[in-house]
């Protein structure tokens, strides 16, 4: 059990720098994702937090104990890697012992942390095995027991999901957000998933180019994106974003709405144009539209038919769903 | 149809049987025969059929028990420390120490260059008074003026630093490109454990490199009788035998002193023990590469 605190933490790789200063709080017991676009600074901020990467500025907190210049090991954390890191000559047993071991804890302790972690995870039937002969959900498994052995006050993944199948990760997320529960550790989230961000995160903490954009619970983010990145890197369709007349008009430079916010109508509407594609999700249908001034939207409507290709709609949204920015800050 | 499948894979593999056959199998049976007569080039005389003599000879030969004693120790010892040093260098290239990325360079020059030459530069690195050895220990104010190549202990000592010299850049090579398979994520992973360098090294990157490890070692030890040529120019076998192992006697024996049936018979001998010695390992890698495969 513990809580992270970064404060002005930096992170400068020869004369690149990655992280330019960043705090961040990082409640105890609660899930945090750090979500982000590829090369955002997501695994190097996970790492320094690790002790993996040295930190260029600022300090690091775990436990209210400042762990900046701490080994690794002694900072009571445990981190599963994308590629599992298992020790390919070691048993399922040995690879999730092998801490334990190298500390030298009596034998029934190795056994018994062995034994729960294993029941938790499912894995008592694999213990003898390789990991070769694992499947890529079960690998992934042992690399997550070889965590929990460690008892961390705080877990850190990075993209732990990535290399599994679209099945798999569903079924992964909820036995995570099950492990979570149980635990109650604080756990650190990495991925550039936004539906695994949404989906299990308490915290959402999304970064952009080494700098957070925006922190707070899934749905604030959702609902009160707080600049045009967040908007747009949040929800999926992405964000529909208008520029012009309708923004200046809210005092704005932008406006966005959601895809599911905006509506088909017979009369009146704020825009007009052409039905250029239908896509169809079953429950509902994915209406792109090329408006007259010739921008391209998105709208998530109830499901209508393929008869509706290349027809002219208008098309209308309520006041409360327009999101306002100006000067990339959100306006309310 | 197994057979008829086994007849194709036979096809292909013919030309390669013939090769194999002429250059190792056809000396080998003539080596044996020749060894089985009584053989003078000098008098022109028709050879004598003298069955197993020359082997039970052998057996009461000292020089040639003393040969075999050499060359047990020219070969456990170079391959033993090529095998430590290499897996030190492969180990710090890994790590990419200050000043290791040029070493991959500097590394194949004792295995590109001849072992006669490699032979000469150590004989001239360490002739007494003049040679480097000598102006080494002169800046360490020692005054080493002993020829090491006259005393049968150090002689035996420069024939070992000069091979392990020979083959350790080999070895380290093989063990490097093994150990870069083993993924950065481990070693950290490791880490996080509390394992501390050594302890890495020693439960991953060894372990990892233990199947390696084993078909270098083998490779080496048959390898490790390429130093001929570096005996007969820094000590010629001597003083007194001390660096002679059994292909040099051999060689002295068949080239110097004529006697080609007593040296033929000391090689088959030593090829069966040879062979009686690497053929459990080299059964072991066969299996472990079909292994590998399926
Ligand atoms: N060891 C390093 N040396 C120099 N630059 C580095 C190093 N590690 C990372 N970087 C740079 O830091 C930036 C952030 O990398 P990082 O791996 O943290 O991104 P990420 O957000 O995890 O991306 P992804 O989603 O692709 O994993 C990248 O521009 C990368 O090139
Ligand atoms: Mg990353």
């Amino acid at each position: 059990m513990a809580e992270v605190s970064l404060a002005d933490t930096r992170k400068v790789f020869g004369t690149h720098t990655v992280i330019p200063e960043l705090s961040l709080s990082v409640p105890d017991g609660s899930f945090t994702v750090l979500v982000g676009p590829s090369g955002c600074g997501k695994s190097t901020l996970l790492r320094m937090i690790a002790g993996l990467e040295t930190t260029s500025g600022g300090r690091i907190e775990i436990g209210g104990r400042d762990v900046t210049a701490v080994t690794p090991s002694q900072r009571g954390i445990a981190m599963v890697f994308q590629s599992y890191a298992l020790y390919p000559h070691m048993s399922v047993r040995d690879n999730i012992s092998f801490g334990l071991r190298l500390a030298r804890r009596p034998a029934a302790e190795i056994d018994g942390k062995v034994r729960r972690a294993a029941e938790i995870l499912q894995l008592e039937p694999y213990l003898d095995r390789k990991p070769a002969a694992l499947s890529g959900g079960q690998r992934q498994r042992v690399a997550i027991g070889r965590a929990i052995v460690r008892d961390p006050g705080v877990f850190l993944f990075d993209e732990p999901l990535s290399n599994l199948d679209a099945a798999l990760r569903g079924q992964m997320r909820i036995e995570l957000l099950d492990l979570h529960r149980r635990l109650g550790s604080t756990m650190i989230y990495v991925t550039h998933d936004q539906v695994e961000a949404m989906t299990m995160a308490d915290k959402i903490v999304v970064m952009n180019a080494g700098r957070i954009e925006q922190a707070g619970s899934p749905l604030d983010v959702f609902d009160r994106p707080q600049s045009p990145f967040v908007a747009g890197f949040i929800g999926s369709p992405r964000i529909n974003f208008f520029k012009g007349g309708i923004a200046e008009s809210r005092g704005g430079d932008m406006v966005a709405v959601r895809p599911e916010h905006l509506r088909i109508v017979e009369t009146g509407g704020r825009w007009r144009g052409r039905i250029r594609l239908l896509e169809q999700l079953g429950t509902d249908t994915l209406v792109h539209v090329t408006l007259t001034d010739g921008d391209e939207i998105v709208i998530r409507a109830p499901r209508m038919g393929p008869e509706l290709q290349d027809a002219q709609v208008a098309i209308d949204c309520d006041d409360r769903h327009f999101h306002v920015f100006c000067d990339g800050q959100r306006v309310d | 149809m197994h057979s008829s499948r086994l007849r194709g894979y036979g096809l292909y593999i013919l030309p390669t049987f013939l090769v194999l056959a002429t250059i190792t199998i056809v000396p080998l049976f003539v080596t044996f025969t020749v060894s089985l007569f009584l053989i003078d080039v000098t008098s022109g005389l028709p050879p004598v059929w003298q069955g197993f003599y020359n082997y039970v000879s052998l057996l009461s030969d000292s020089r040639f028990l003393n040969s075999l004693v050499v060359t047990a120790e020219l070969i456990f010892i170079p391959v033993a420390l090529q095998l430590l040093f290499g897996l030190a260098l492969a180990i710090c290239l890994r790590e990419r120490l200050a000043g290791t990325r040029w070493m991959r360079i500097l590394f194949l020059l004792p295995a590109v260059i001849p072992p006669a030459v490699s032979g000469l530069v150590w004989k001239l690195f360490v002739i007494p008074g003049a040679g480097g050895l000598a102006w080494l220990s002169g800046l360490l104010g020692i005054d080493l003026d002993i020829d090491l190549l006259s005393m049968p202990a150090t002689a035996l000592a420069t024939v070992v630093v000069a091979s392990t010299w020979v083959g350790t850049p080999f070895v380290a090579l093989i063990l490097l490109s093994g150990i870069e398979t083993i993924g950065k994520d481990q070693y950290e992973s490791a880490t996080l454990d509390g394992a501390t360098w050594w302890q890495t090294h020693r439960y991953i990157s060894i372990p990892t490199l233990a199947p390696i490890i084993r078909t270098v070692v083998v490779f080496r030890i048959l390898e490790a009788l390429a130093i001929f040529p570096i005996i007969f120019v820094l000590t010629g076998g001597g003083p007194a035998g001390a660096t002679e192992p059994v292909n040099f006697y051999a060689y002295v024996t068949g080239f110097d002193y004529l006697q080609i049936d007593y040296a033929a018979s000391m090689i088959v001998l030593f090829f069966l023990a040879m062979m009686a010695f690497c053929s459990p390992f080299l059964v072991q890698i066969a299996r472990s590469a079909e292994g590998g495969a399926r």
